[in-house]
């Protein structure tokens, strides 16, 4: 079946795979072209260096139109993510503009990763230790980096079940 | 489209009060208003802008953007206009248009068929036509008809609507909404989201707070208050409350209820349990111990005694008693002063707060009994619908005293005393205690069984409430001329 939001992220899938971006990449679900799982690399230079966290991105029909639903599922130390890996950021908020795309989303967020915004904390203990003890927070950081390689193998949608029982 | 108050007015008058000649009385405030119809907010809006317009002559639209910058006052706009000269570009980009003095048409949609690669970026539908404005950012007719019905339907923006490019600022036209927004209820919110700005702000402009209802009034000056809506809904154009009368200040009536606020439990018990250091005013509360006490701000520190809190040194090696207590008449008096003063303020909020409570439960159950009632005398004793009117106009009557009530005891509060408010106080509880009897009667669980019950019914309530009324207007005028003679001194010390 065909509606504009499966249209589009086809449109979505081509332009990731003709004209990938660096240090993102996500597929769409084997069967669910609305449910997409994604991996961004930890940026190099920052504390999430060599990090390859998951995400899922899980869209609605009125996709662009509105923005999807991105979550973590690898766990993540970060002021604007949750402790359920959903993420305070603006452009999956209020600034959504339908010309974001799968590929604008992505780079939105892994940029985050190093550029956090400590005045609206999702996870106030990240955004106080980014700012008052950033030594601490590197160290937590880097924590998480390394709890980021475990789970690799197996196909994602395991991958994401289990991100989520460790977690709790 | 403009509801001439003054019939409104009077026939609203008669609607609660029946042929009683009493009502002509009603304290004649000032009414230099109109009640206007959410639909005619708009017309009223493009009158006013096309007056102003007759010095630009630019689109309406514009000129909208214009005053909605500044505030719709126009002598403000028409002052820079002139003071900008030639520069009207700093001026519209000032009010965050995109204005290109050449053309008039300056949001103009420019419509293109291979703008990038002939797509639209958004849903990539084949052969679209893409249309964009001047910041040339094209995408098709229906993307940009979803976002403008999601910006208006599900965001509430309408004026401040921005270009669909990420990070593009260029705000979007009245025009380019208007002509591809689909759907009627989306245009009527369209209308009813600029309008709001609009009266939101123009200071001559408010809503009706009543629940619902849309309408709103404008005033000819902003000295008048008191509104009397189409609805039936009686308002303060001051604060946007419903009608405080016979307290005209609008401050007072905020004090007063942020008075309430922080008389609330926690400071009821702060002032119960607690005592303030004499010297920082810290609340403290003493859980055992000597009466040596040792401020815990530790910026303060201040020593002294929790009995007369006085400064513990005098007091020597007295620990265990202060002999002071006695002597301290003077301390005692101000504690008890300050306990006076609360019982002053809890004599009147008590007061204030029962027939707010009263006039609430009356307004919903006693509503539907007095429905019921009505129509059981209707069915059962073969009154028509007119003639079991008694009973709603009573219960407005009713009402409209316990309103008057409510408010008077803030008042009281306030005011100093003298002896034109010990008259003001007799008015009061004249018309207190004929409220309450009136509330007995309209409460009165007896259904009338034949004519003669109902006739003695009917004249019980039309006497009490006719009297009510009588005593309503009284208080009112008194107050009222106490206005306008300066009589009422407000207190600042309680």
């Amino acid at each position: 079946m065909s509606t504009p939001a499966r249209r589009r992220l086809m449109r979505d899938f081509k332009r990731l795979q003709e004209d990938p971006p660096t240090g993102v990449s996500a597929v769409p679900t084997n069967n669910n072209i609305m449910l997409w799982n994604a991996i961004i690399f930890g940026p190099s230079d920052t504390p999430f260096e060599d990090g390859t966290f998951r995400l899922t991105i899980e869209f609605t029909e009125e996709y662009p139109n509105k923005p999807p639903t991105v979550k973590f599922v690898s766990k993540m130390f970060h002021p604007n993510v949750y402790s359920d890996g959903s993420l305070c950021l603006d452009i999956l908020q209020n600034r959504w503009s339908p010309t974001y795309d799968v590929s604008a989303i992505l780079t939105s967020i892994q940029s985050l990763l190093d550029e956090p915004n400590p005045n609206s904390p999702a996870n106030s203990l990240a955004a106080q230790l980014y700012l008052e003890n950033r030594r601490e927070y590197e160290k937590k950081v880097i924590a998480i980096v390394e709890q980021s390689w475990v789970n690799t193998d197996g196909d994602a949608d395991e991958a994401a079940s289990t991100g989520r029982t460790t977690r709790s | 489209m403009f509801s001439d108050c003054d019939d409104d007015y009077s026939f609203d008058d008669d609607l609660e009060y029946g042929s009683n000649s009493e009502t002509s009385e009603t304290p004649q405030i000032e009414r230099k208003y109109n009640i206007v119809a959410a639909c005619d907010v708009i017309s009223e809006m493009n009158k006013y802008i096309d007056r102003v317009n007759e010095i630009f002559k630019i689109k309406r639209s514009l000129v909208r953007r214009l005053l909605v910058h500044f505030k719709w006052n126009p002598e403000r706009l028409i002052e820079k206009y002139y003071e900008s000269q030639d520069d009207c570009e700093g001026l519209f980009k000032e009010a965050g248009i995109v204005y290109i003095p050449e053309s008039d048409e300056s949001f103009k949609r420019q419509i293109s068929r291979n703008s990038s690669d002939g797509t639209c970026l958004i849903c990539y539908a084949p052969n679209s036509e893409t249309i964009g404005m001047l910041c040339k950012h094209y995408f098709c007719k229906s993307c940009w008809n979803i976002y403008f019905t999601t910006q208006i339907m599900d965001n509430g923006i309408a004026e401040n609507i921005q270009c669909m490019e990420t990070d593009c600022s260029t705000f979007v036209s009245e025009n380019f909404v208007l002509s591809t927004i689909s759907g009627e209820d989306v245009q009527t919110r369209y209308h009813q989201l600029i309008a709001g700005s609009y009266i939101s702000s123009n200071l001559m402009y408010k809503w009706c707070p009543r629940p619902g209802c849309g309408n709103c009034a404008e005033v000819l000056s902003l000295d008048v208050k008191h509104i009397v809506c189409s609805c039936g809904m009686e308002w303060c154009f001051g604060c946007g409350e419903p009608d405080h009368l016979p307290l005209e200040s609008c401050q007072i009536l905020k004090k007063w209820k942020q008075k309430a606020i922080d008389e609330s439990e926690t400071n009821k018990w702060l002032v119960i349990n607690t005592k303030e250091c004499p010297k920082c005013s810290a609340a403290i509360e003493k859980l055992g111990g000597c009466n040596h006490m040792i401020c815990n701000n530790l910026n303060c520190s201040f020593e002294f005694c929790w009995i007369c809190l006085g400064e513990w040194a005098p007091h020597g090696s007295e620990w265990f008693s202060c002999n002071k207590y006695v002597e301290d008449e003077e301390h005692v008096a101000m504690l008890s002063k300050e306990r006076k003063a609360m019982e002053r303020y809890h004599h009147y909020y008590d007061r204030y707060w029962t027939h707010k409570r009263s006039r609430e439960l009356e307004q919903g159950d006693l509503v539907m009994f007095v429905q019921t009632k009505s129509q059981y005398i209707q069915d059962r004793l073969n009154v028509t619908w007119i003639e079991a009117q008694f009973l709603k106009e009573a219960l407005n009557v009713l009402t409209k005293c316990r309103t008057m009530l409510q408010y008077s005891y803030i008042l009281a509060y306030y005011l100093v005393r003298s002896p034109q408010t010990v008259i003001f106080e007799e008015n009061q509880k004249d018309l207190e205690h004929n409220t309450e009897l009136l509330s007995g009667l309209l409460d009165n669980q007896n259904f009338p069984r034949d004519e003669k019950e109902l006739l003695e019914l009917k004249m019980k309530l039309n006497d009490r409430a006719a009297y009510c009324e009588k005593r309503r207007i009284v208080l009112m005028k008194d107050v009222q001329s106490g206005y306008e003679k300066g009589i009422w001194k407000y207190r600042t010390v309680f």
